[in-house]
């Protein structure tokens, strides 16, 4: 393309600006300050700018205008047609202006721009098309590396790819740390997290069973109480009747119990009432007593010691009377001898008598046969025998006399005796009288047999007594034996209804009893093993471990965290997806240009330093080496020549990125001096490759300088 | 005489939240919380009846500690409550209502189909309880009316057939519900609130006293109906008390401080908000929905970013010439994008592409 013209108005310092270009080379000429850089700010926005109505397009406008600057830019396509670009930031119009027509869309804009400079990017034109003096300041003051500034370039970023694809590869790296690749002391947060799910799976996989096997337990639980519900179920009317059963052999054990009972206690009754009547009959008659209930042993004693005084006293009277009467009688009996006291005492008398003369018979008879003595005894003893026969009828005269006489002294006494004993008698009955008078009884004999009786009757009443004591039970009373009775009669009666109640439900049979037994077993026998297995069940189901709401919790932070892995997954596969798409397209990028930029940038370096350097070494990162045209010695370094050279080598390097990037098309050529640091015959070289340029290239060559001047197409000055 | 029934559905208490994540516990006991709100709204309001259609329990084996809590709540309303086993508590050899002992004001309909007469309200009660977790399960089968009371309700828990949806589970015809013959159709199994009625019987979903889900806006009611000799009254009262409410922005010219103000907008400790974000994003703008998340979520009581926000698709061909590496690169994975297998690997590759312009643009994406 070529550029043809611009105009400007209220564009900064140019109130109003007309400026014409002619294909080649143009030299825009001026002082500092004299808008150099303003216009070529101007053309930017003239080809790549669109009016927004936005703030910062005041920055632009003439100090002290009111009005927004507006920019005319008129240029030519190769094929010769002319296009006319109008930005009227003041009304916000822009329109392109060609022989088709006018477009004041923003496609109808890119479009015209895309025909005219092969790129709508102004990035792309300004990196290739605009060689600044900035730029080349900055390679000569080290500020910037020819090589990472043409890889810059070339990548189109400001930013150096490297760098991103080294802090995207860090990235990733931190991202597969202990899960792609080992470290098990600092894991990356894709590992932690994953080592984190894996604890809470695994804690779910511990709990999860305790609670599922809890819950489990619930539900057996639950069958296992509806089982036992059924077996009371099935229980309950075997039950029922082994229960009627049971309750109608009780009733009528207890009937039999009431009705035999009741004819003991009857029988009782009559007894006690019999007992009573007895004691009552003997209670009647102990009332014609006096005085007896109130006769104690020591009484009794006394009363007896009464009468045996009495009688004492009576047996010695009559002792005394019968001695006396002895006495009298014999007394009577012995006044006179009797025939046989009389024949007794001359009996003796003779005896004695015919005894004295035998013995003297005797004695002289005898006389010479015997000794002097024996006769003189013999003598003796019949003298003595006479006499004493002669002396015995004296004998028993006077033992008579001596008799009457003791006998009378005998009957005097004892006739006084008598009398005192009479006495002695009669004060013993008064005394037994005053005895048994608290008795009502007058003699002896009458106390006797009251007393007699009134012992006998008491015995009786003991006896009756006993008989009630055995007939009434501790502390029973008739009262209570009649209200036994009558309870037991109720339940008598109450037995009697029952039983007749149950009359209406069939008796079981032994058999059918005992096969009602039989399965009652089994059911309980069933049922407490069913409720040993509840019991099992509710300590199981019932126990403190994890709940249900653990597992929830577990799940949940699992859930949480399973977002998070898959966040973080997602980013890495982005940065792996990134890192892989931005190495691909930087080693394409770089091998691209490394290939199309040596020839062209060896050809420029060669015109630029008059054949000094022949030839650039540009690697795969665009860093540049040289190699001196004598080819003495080994490749140099950037650093290791001067600025200026560094300056053409960028010269060269950027002309020949232009060449490459803009491929055949020949957008104009900005060039803001890059040749201030040449020297005189390098800027000659410079200034010539730039006519040849300008024969493909329109070159727009700012300088403060008029020494290019020879060389220009056209020239144009600002005032 | 007007008789008031109270309808509700679908707590499933103790439900796992996985999507709240270590919140899920709180919403737990919120949803224990919202059946007390229930049974003090039934006193308060002297309902007469309480119904439950379905998926009181979210399992057949919840918390020893949640069942005790129900049939506390339960016997401490005066009112009739009946229970209709659902999907989530269906009435199996495992079934809660088996386990559990309920006070005698409840009623639960155990059986294929049952109904349990009120003669005090002149009302008879139908359930149709769910058995087992098949999907072929027919709620409305033989749910017919039968003579008797002057009023007739019927619970059934299903989805209702709209439109040509077919092999759904448990189906409700519209023709089942418009020839059932009841005054009033209680429905469970939908978490949202909407009208059913067919011809002249009327029909409810009262949808779930909280959300379950971070879509399920429609949910936080339950139905107060009055059964009136004019008509049957249906009206949702809100007894919720976390609103499920989604936020779409477009975050095209955004920046994530905009974006995060967007969505603060709409904070609340009530709020269960779920934010999608769409539109175009400058490269280097993208979000990092983690940390955005984590950013925004004390100001909520739930809060879930999804972000399939593009990056600018300007930047294939304009700024970025494919001769340069940003422009090889937006040409790399413009082909990765096309070439993706799914949504997933396609979305990933468009985040990629977002990061790596980002960084070639030197913005600190990582």
């Amino acid at each position: 393309m070529e550029l043809l013209s611009i105009g400007l108005r209220h564009f900064k310092r140019f109130k109003r600006f007309e400026a014409s270009f002619s294909k080649g080379l143009n030299i825009i000429k001026g002082p500092n300050e004299a808008g150099k850089s303003t216009l070529q700010q101007a053309i930017l926005l003239g080809l790549f700018d669109r009016p927004t109505g936005k703030q910062s397009e005041r920055r632009y406008q003439s100090w002290g205008s009111e009005r927004r600057f507006s920019i005319d830019l008129t240029y030519r396509l190769p094929e010769g047609k002319e296009v006319r670009i109008r930005k009227d930031y003041e009304s916000g119009e822009c329109e392109v202006l060609s022989p088709e027509g006018r477009d004041g869309t923003r496609s109808g804009l890119e479009k015209a721009i895309q025909a005219a400079l092969g790129t709508t990017s102004e990035k792309l034109f300004v990196s290739t098309a605009c060689i600044r003096q900035d730029a080349m300041s900055a390679i000569e003051g080290g500020r910037a590396e020819i090589g990472r500034e043409l890889q810059r370039i070339v990548m189109g970023s400001d930013v150096a790819v490297d760098e991103v694809i080294m802090r995207l590869s860090q990235n990733a790296a931190e991202l597969e740390r202990g899960w792609k690749t080992t470290a098990p002391k600092n894991p990356g947060p894709v590992a932690r997290i994953q080592s984190e799910i894996k604890e809470i799976t695994d804690r779910l996989g511990r709990i999860r069973p305790e609670v599922d096997g809890r819950e489990q337990a619930k539900e057996e639980l639950l069958g296992e109480r509806q089982r036992l519900a059924k077996l009371e179920a099935d229980l309950a009317p075997i039950r029922e009747l082994l229960d009627i059963h049971t309750r109608r052999v009780e009733l009528k054990q207890a009937l039999d119990r009431c009705l035999q009972e009741e004819k003991e206690l009857e029988a009782r009754l009559e007894k006690i009432g019999q007992a009573e009547g007895a004691m009552k009959k003997v209670e009647t008659e102990l009332c014609g007593f006096t005085g007896f209930d109130r006769h104690d042993p020591s009484q009794q004693g006394a009363l007896d010691r009464v009468y045996g005084a009495l009688q004492v006293r009576t047996a010695e009277a009559a002792d005394r009377r019968a001695l006396m009467q002895e006495l009298s009688r014999r007394a009577e009996l012995h006044a006179k001898p009797s025939r046989s006291q009389i024949r007794i005492a001359l009996g003796s008398m003779a005896l004695g008598m015919a005894l004295g003369i035998g013995c003297l018979l005797l004695a002289r008879h005898f006389q010479p046969e015997i000794d002097s003595a024996f006769y003189s005894a013999l003598i003796v003893l019949g003298g003595i025998l006479g006499l004493g026969g002669l002396a015995s009828p004296l004998i028993f005269f006077l033992w008579r006399f001596r008799r009457d006489r003791a006998l009378r002294t005998m009957l005097g006494e004892a006739h006084q005796r008598y009398q005192e004993g009479l006495q002695a008698k009669e004060q013993a009955e008064g005394s037994l009288a005053k005895a048994l008078e608290p008795f009502q009884c007058h003699t002896w004999e009458e106390y006797q047999q009251a007393w007699g009786r009134f012992q006998q009757l008491d015995r009786e009443r003991r006896e009756a007594e006993a008989a009630l004591g055995a007939l009434l039970y501790a502390g029973e009373s008739r009262h209570d034996l009649s209200q036994k009775r009558e309870r037991l009669s109720r339940a008598r009666r109450d037995c009697q209804e029952q039983l007749a109640e149950m009359a209406a439900i069939p008796d079981l049979s032994p058999m059918q009893f005992q096969k009602l037994v039989g399965e009652r077993g089994r059911l309980e026998g069933e049922m407490a093993s069913c409720q040993a297995q509840i019991l099992r069940l509710e300590a199981k189901s019932e126990g403190n471990g994890h709940t249900l709401e653990d597992v929830l919790a577990l799940q949940e932070r699992q859930a949480a965290l399973n977002r998070r892995l898959e966040h973080a997954l997602e980013r890495y596969e982005v940065i792996s997806l990134t890192l892989k798409g931005l190495t691909q397209a930087r080693d394409l990028t770089l091998r691209n240009a490394q290939q199309a930029l040596i020839p062209r940038l060896n050809a420029y370096l060669a015109r630029l330093t008059n054949g000094q350097y022949m030839q650039a070494l540009v690697d795969e990162g665009l860093q540049i080496g040289l190699l001196h045209a004598s080819k003495e010695g080994g490749p140099i370094t950037m650093e290791e020549v001067s600025s200026g050279t560094q300056d053409q080598v960028y010269l060269a390097a950027r002309l020949a990125l232009c060449e490459l990037i803009f491929e055949g098309r020949h957008p104009p050529l900005l060039m803001d001096d890059p040749f201030v640091k040449f020297d005189p015959q390098r800027r000659e070289a410079a200034l010539r490759l730039c006519q040849e340029l300008a024969a493909d290239w329109q070159i727009l060559l700012f300088t403060c300088h008029d020494g290019y001047d020879p060389y220009a197409d056209q020239i144009v000055v600002l005032e | 005489m007007m008789i008031k029934l109270l309808h509700t559905s679908d707590l499933q208490l103790d439900a796992p939240f996985v999507f709240l994540g270590e919140g899920g516990a709180r919403h737990r006991a919120q949803l224990r919380e919202t059946l007390a709100e229930i049974i003090r709204l039934a006193k308060d309001d002297d309902y007469q009846v309480l119904l439950i259609a379905g998926d009181l329990f979210n399992s057949n084996r919840p918390l020893q500690s949640t069942i005790d809590f129900v049939l506390s709540m339960l016997a401490s309303v005066a009112v009739p409550v009946c229970i209709l086993p659902g999907n989530h508590d269906c009435y199996d050899a495992s079934s809660v209502y088996r386990k559990a002992s309920f006070p005698s004001n409840v009623t639960v309909f155990a059986d294929t189909l049952s109904h349990r007469i009120f003669p005090e309200l002149d009302l008879t009660i139908y359930g149709k309880a769910i058995l087992s977790k098949d999907v072929s399960e027919m709620p409305m089968q033989g749910l017919l009316r039968k003579e008797g009371t002057r009023w007739h309700v019927a619970m059934a828990h299903g989805n209702l057939l709209l439109g040509s949806v077919e092999n759904i589970a448990r189906p409700i015809r519209p023709e089942e519900i418009a020839s059932c013959g009841m005054d009033y159709l209680a429905l469970g199994d939908w978490h949202s609130y909407r009208d059913c009625s067919q011809r002249k019987v009327r029909a409810c979903y009262c949808g779930a006293p909280e959300p379950m889900a971070f879509d399920q806006i429609g949910a936080g009611y339950v139905a107060g109906v009055e059964l009136q000799e004019q008509g049957v009254d249906v009206q949702p009262i809100r007894v919720g008390r976390i609103m499920a409410e989604r936020l779409d922005i477009d975050v095209s010219g955004l920046n994530t401080a905009q974006i995060l103000e967007c969505v603060l907008e709409r904070s609340g400790p009530e709020k269960m908000l779920e934010v999608a974000l769409a539109g175009v994003l400058p490269a280097g703008n993208q979000i990092d929905v983690e940390e955005f998340e984590d950013l925004a979520r004390p100001h909520f009581y739930a809060l879930r970013v999804s972000d399939r926000s593009l990056p600018s698709m300007d930047l294939q061909a304009a700024d970025f010439p494919p001769e340069h590496v940003m422009g090889r690169f937006i040409d790399i994975m413009q082909r990765a994008i096309n070439e993706a297998k799914d949504e997933r690997r396609k979305l990933l590759a468009k985040q990629a592409l977002q990061l790596g312009v980002a960084m070639l643009q030197g913005k600190d994406s990582l």
